[in-house]
């Protein structure tokens, strides 16, 4: 493998007393794709995959990393990922998946996703269920029922999403969610300062909504709940109880049509419930994962 | 200079406080608003309209395309061209246009366009829009990432099964076919000529111009924030040595009377009503994640035809700002021509689209309305552009023979 070492990535996840994350970049050969990977801790590795905010900071991943090595690749269109554009159905995205595995030599270790990230676990674990040793899925997207539809973020606005992603809107990553700008309303000129920073901000978002849009829209169903039988590994179903996104009433589902499935239920967090309570969730997936 | 009346077929009769109850004029406009016995009024008012103008003396008639729209109610604008084929003998029949990506297979367009190009004796234009985001993304839910994809494979399947004599098969993305052949042809050969409506994504314009198609920029906020836009696609064009203003057409709201006086009596509240009442379309269904290209972001251009006033919070707008800020040109026949000469020269545009029903405007006005900008404003324009060919109307077309036999003595 030529990873290509890139050490100009920024740490912010700081809470880790270990090595700061590393960031390398590898290329695959079908597609063509760049895949930026975020590396932490050490020791036996978890394959994590990120929610639809991306994993920026995420405390989750500091927390795992105390304990284990997290390698998470970032969704294509997240930041130097490339290559959404090449996946036009599930099959390419599980194919690009274990791709990635086959070039880091990973097999047969734990798969935590959350959120978008949760919905692509799903599914690589329910194609190529002998890979994984264990399957944690943070609220994922995936399933769909009519009588309890998820909620539409693509359609809301910065301030409306912030409600739906966090329990408390005052916290930190509410804030600053709330505070994004939003497309529809700006014209911009691309030749000031504000104008350029503003377009970067925007074309940032674009990348990874469109990115998620490809699997999620109109209605984040592709069929998952057709395969879920598959999915016998040890698995732990999370979710926020105060999920404003997908509701929690959701986990039920997963877990009925999963054997051997435990539902775990975190007061006070919502969707992003990685970020809200990285400990209390670290908790649970190394207690399925590292049992005493 | 060719010049179209444009007919977006809106619903006139929204209550007085829409914009205070309800959450959007479009996508999830609440169908109780809707009165189809008032519907029936309207879509015949409508056509009549369109016939209207034919016989006054505009050169097109153009309908198009929005779904689940309280100020567009054709979401099939073929049926009411289908109408107007049979009711007019020479004007250009412009469909502005079919959705592409939104038809599957494609080539249903390929063959009802070749329907109306029959139908009319030739005189089809075909407009193929990329579509907008609300009908698109919202109303039809393509994922609005691949909407562009979906779009470009459907035109090549399309312009391939009108030019194509033999039997092909065709193996896309979107759409797998092993026979394509479409009965009926178009009468126009090799095929009728394309215009692309475009609400500012600069991909558009790149692509008219490689295709030759005309590129239309349809826009409610008028000729002076249009300039950017149409700047924009000059420029590309110059570039690849393009300059023929029939290349390039525009959508205006032209409102004529005989004094300032009735101008402000019979037009304020309607002009009011579309800006204020029928743009007010929810923020969030304008801009779906992958509808604006990352190149389109970058260039700091709005997302959608939609003008800033139709904006949730944005305020509403009096007759006479939205004329300051021409979003309409209203006025006297003279005044009017002047105006829209400075609109035709300064966009450079061959191909002019007025809107000469819009709103609440009933009926009647309307109709008189169409009469004043046909009879003493367009002939004072015609003449523009004369030194150019336009390459991008029908040719040739036939006139239709007499439907019914003689009837023997």
């Amino acid at each position: 493998m030529a990873a290509e070492r890139d050490n100009a990535g920024s740490d912010k996840t700081g809470s880790s007393s270990l090595t700061p994350p590393r960031r390398h970049r590898i290329s695959l050969e079908g597609g063509g794709q760049h895949v930026e990977l975020v590396q932490c801790g050490e020791g036996s590795p978890v394959f994590y995959l990120h929610g639809l905010l991306g994993c920026e900071g995420d405390p989750l991943v500091a927390e795992l990393a105390k304990r284990r090595q997290v390698v998470a690749p970032l969704i294509p269109g997240y930041g130097a990922s490339t290559g959404g554009e090449e996946l036009a159905d599930m099959h390419d995205l599980v194919i690009y998946y274990l791709e990635i595995l086959d070039r880091l030599g990973l097999r047969d270790l734990p798969l935590v996703g959350h959120s978008l990230g949760g919905m692509f676990a799903a599914e690589l674990a329910a194609a190529a269920p002998e890979r994984f040793s264990h399957l944690v899925l943070l609220a994922p997207f995936g399933l769909w029922d009519d009588s309890e539809p998820t909620f539409d973020f693509f359609a809301a606005s910065p301030q409306e999403q912030a409600r739906a992603f966090y329990s408390d809107v005052d916290s930190e990553g509410a804030l600053a969610l709330a505070k994004a700008p939003v497309e529809a309303a700006t014209e911009v000129d691309p030749a000031t300062v504000e104008g350029r920073a503003l377009i970067d901000n925007l074309v940032e978002r674009a990348k990874t909504m469109m990115s998620a849009a490809r699997f999620l829209w109109p209605i984040p169903n592709r069929g998952l709940s057709r395969r879920l039988y598959r999915l016998t590994m040890p698995t732990l179903v999370v979710w926020g109880a105060n999920d404003g996104v997908i509701p929690p009433s959701y986990a039920s589902r997963f877990a009925e049509a999963m054997r051997g499935c435990k539902i775990v239920v975190i007061p006070e967090a919502s969707h992003m419930l990685s970020e809200e309570r990285p400990h209390d969730v670290a908790r649970e997936i190394l207690t399925l994962i590292d049992p005493l | 200079m060719k010049l179209e009346m444009f007919h977006l077929c809106p619903y006139r009769n929204l209550p007085k406080d829409f914009r205070e109850k309800y959450h959007s004029v479009w996508v999830d406009v609440p169908s109780h608003l809707f009165d189809a016995e008032t519907a029936h009024r309207i879509y015949n008012q409508t056509l009549d309209e369109l016939k209207f103008a034919a016989e006054m003396g505009y050169d097109g008639i153009c309908v198009n395309e929005h779904h689940q729209n309280a100020y567009g109610i054709m979401p099939s604008p073929n049926l009411m061209a289908a109408a107007m084929s049979r009711e007019t003998r020479d004007v250009a029949i412009i469909v502005m246009g079919n959705s592409i990506a939104l038809y599957n297979p494609p080539i249903r367009v390929a063959e009802e366009f070749a329907m109306l190009d029959c139908i009319s004796g030739g005189r089809l234009v075909a407009g193929f829009p990329v579509g907008t985001c609300a009908d698109t993304a919202y109303g039809y839910g393509v994922s609005p990432a691949s909407l562009r994809d979906k779009y470009a494979e459907a035109e090549d399947l399309i312009l391939k099964a009108w030019e194509e004599d033999e039997v092909f098969s065709f193996d896309g993305k979107y759409t797998q076919l092993r026979y394509v052949n479409i009965w009926p042809r178009p009468i126009q050969k090799p095929r009728p000529p394309v215009w692309v409506p475009g609400a500012g994504s600069i991909e558009t314009w790149d692509t008219c111009i490689r295709k030759g198609h005309l590129y239309a920029y349809l826009s409610y906020s008028g000729y002076k924030r249009g300039k950017k836009v149409m700047e924009g696609f000059w420029k590309v064009a110059n570039e690849a040595g393009v300059d023929n203003p029939y290349h390039a057409g525009f959508l205006q709201l032209v409102c004529v009377a005989r004094s300032e006086q009735e101008l402000q009596d019979k037009w304020a509240e309607h002009a009011e009503y579309f800006y204020n009442k029928m743009l007010y379309v929810y923020e969030g269904f304008n801009d779906a994640p992958g509808y604006r290209t990352i190149d389109t972001i970058r260039a700091g251009l709005l997302a959608q035809t939609i003008s800033r006033f139709g904006r949730p919070g944005v305020g509403t707008k009096s007759f006479d700002e939205l004329r300051e800020a021409g979003n309409i040109v209203a006025g006297t026949p003279s005044q009017v021509t002047e105006q829209l000469e400075q609109v035709i020269k300064g966009l450079r545009v061959g191909h002019l689209m007025i809107l000469n029903q819009f709103g609440s405007a009933p009926h009647e006005l309307a109709l008189e309305n169409i009469e004043l900008t046909a009879k003493e404003v367009l002939p004072n324009l015609r003449h523009l552009w004369n030194e150019y060919e336009d390459h991008w109307w029908p040719q040739n077309a036939i006139m239709r023979e007499a439907t019914r036999p003689a009837v023997p003595a």
